[in-house]
């Protein structure tokens, strides 16, 4: 890989990880275990390795802004993952913040209208 | 499943006890529903198609990372760049220490080349456990400092980011900057004290030759009983003057916090003056006078009588200089701390 490779990757990653948090807590309208989580955030375009995602649930929860349950379906235990009321006004918060940020960046990066 | 078993087991071990047993539950739970979604529901999955799942999850330690707090390490960016200053400069001065002993140690009558090259040889372990040992030392001193003095902490550095330009520290002027010299000068010389006095102090002294071709004659200079009994207290200063220099290396400039350090080693360096002062004679003039040959004794002479047979004159000057010292520092901490209360 060459160095412009590698920074671009990086700089993608980076982006990414800036938005992952407001994904993930929009895409939990209901309660969701894991594995649908991962599944339901690809069905909409986003792939997310598991093992980045559950240490986010994890750091999500110690915030507050998640409370978790576990639940026993199919004899297998399943730790669902619902926001909680604070987790719901971060959400806004974040939002606005996002929106924020597209306006912002869109503004910079068309060259036409200044 | 032996193979799931084997990789909660090893994400499992790397993450804190008090978060492991919840997370290996999710794992195991998240693990059988990829297997489910990826082969359908069975009742015993091919180790092929475990292994598949395995390895979309990723190596087990970077699994275990991701869960891991942020501040999993030992120094912090903050102190990182003067953790290595530090470690270069000590492993430096102890590995010249323990030159400088090894070549007074093997100041003996009977050396000879073949002798001087076997013992150099047998030096490599012995500096490189010094080092290694040096090196520890120094992280213990950093890591307490990380977790110890506000400031230096990450966590303490993101916090602070309520800050206002008129808190920046003063750009310190040539007076108040710490030379680096200086204190790499401390270092080395501290470390050089201790390694001689603890492990080489009976092979202090004068070495001479009778004549040309002659083998060389030693007189040894201080009395061992007197080091053995000043010893424990002079390792005492020595290692607390040592972190200190370190502290001075970090943080560069005369400020409170290094003034009230310096205050510290000057005060309990008064007390082994005295101590000393009142406790046995480091030099026993004496019996040095005695054991020595009639040249030396001449050149001794005036110097022996100028001391009156005592160190103590000198150690009274000691302690005075010290004194002063501690005096000067003391002002400038009252001057700065009142220059603080002004503003």
């Amino acid at each position: 890989m060459s160095d412009y490779e590698k920074y671009l990757e990086s700089a993608t990653l980076e982006l990414r990880r800036g938005t992952l948090v407001l994904s993930v807590l929009s895409v939990l309208e209901k309660p969701m275990y894991g594995y649908s989580l991962v599944q339901t955030l690809a069905k909409r375009g986003l792939l997310i390795d598991q093992s980045t995602l559950y240490p986010l649930l994890r750091r999500l929860e110690k915030q507050e802004f998640l409370t978790s349950d576990w639940e026993v379906e199919d004899n297998r235990p399943r730790k669902y993952y619902k926001v909680s009321n604070l987790g719901e006004k971060f959400i806004k918060d974040l939002q606005y913040e996002w929106e924020k940020n597209i306006s912002i960046v869109e503004k910079l990066t068309s060259k036409g209208e200044k | 499943m032996d193979l799931i078993n084997r990789y909660i087991y090893a994400v499992g071990k790397r993450i804190p006890r008090k978060q492991r047993k919840d997370i290996e539950k999710e794992l195991i739970s998240s693990i059988y529903d990829t297997l489910e979604d990826t082969y359908g529901k069975k009742n015993e999955y091919s180790d092929d198609e475990v292994e598949s799942v395995l390895r979309q999850f990723g190596n087990p330690l970077d699994v275990a990372t991701g869960y891991q707090k942020n501040n999993a390490y030992l120094i912090g960016p903050e102190l990182i760049t003067p953790y290595f200053m530090v470690v270069k400069i000590v492993s430096g001065a102890v590995a010249l220490g323990l030159l400088v002993s090894f070549i007074v140690g093997l100041l003996t009558p009977e050396l000879t080349v073949t002798k001087f090259v076997f013992e150099f040889v047998a030096l490599i372990p012995s500096l490189l456990m010094g080092i290694i040992t040096a090196i520890g030392f120094i992280t213990v001193i950093f890591y307490l400092i990380e977790r110890n003095v506000p400031g230096y902490q990450l966590k303490g550095v993101i916090e602070k980011i309520k800050w206002s330009p008129k808190d920046l520290p003063k750009v310190p002027s040539e007076k108040e900057k710490i030379s680096l010299f200086e204190s790499i000068f401390g270092i080395v010389v501290t470390i050089i004290g201790i390694i001689l006095f603890n492990f080489f102090a009976e092979k202090l002294g004068i070495y001479y030759a009778d004549g040309i071709g002659e083998k060389f004659q030693f007189v040894q200079i201080f009395s061992l009983d007197a080091i053995q009994t000043y010893l424990p207290f002079w390792n005492i200063v020595w290692v607390i003057s040592l972190v200190f220099q370190i502290f001075c290396l970090i943080q560069r400039e005369w400020n409170i916090k290094t003034r009230a350090f310096e205050l510290l080693t000057k005060l309990l360096s008064i007390g082994i003056l005295i101590m000393m002062i009142r406790g046995p004679e480091l030099i026993d003039f004496k019996l040095l006078l005695e054991k020595s040959s009639s040249e030396i004794i001449e050149v001794f002479t005036p110097v022996v009588e100028f001391f009156k047979y005592s160190l103590d004159g000198l150690l009274i000057i000691a302690l005075v200089g010290t004194c002063i010292g501690i005096l000067v520092h003391a002002i400038k901490i009252l001057i700065s701390l009142s220059k603080m209360s002004f503003t």
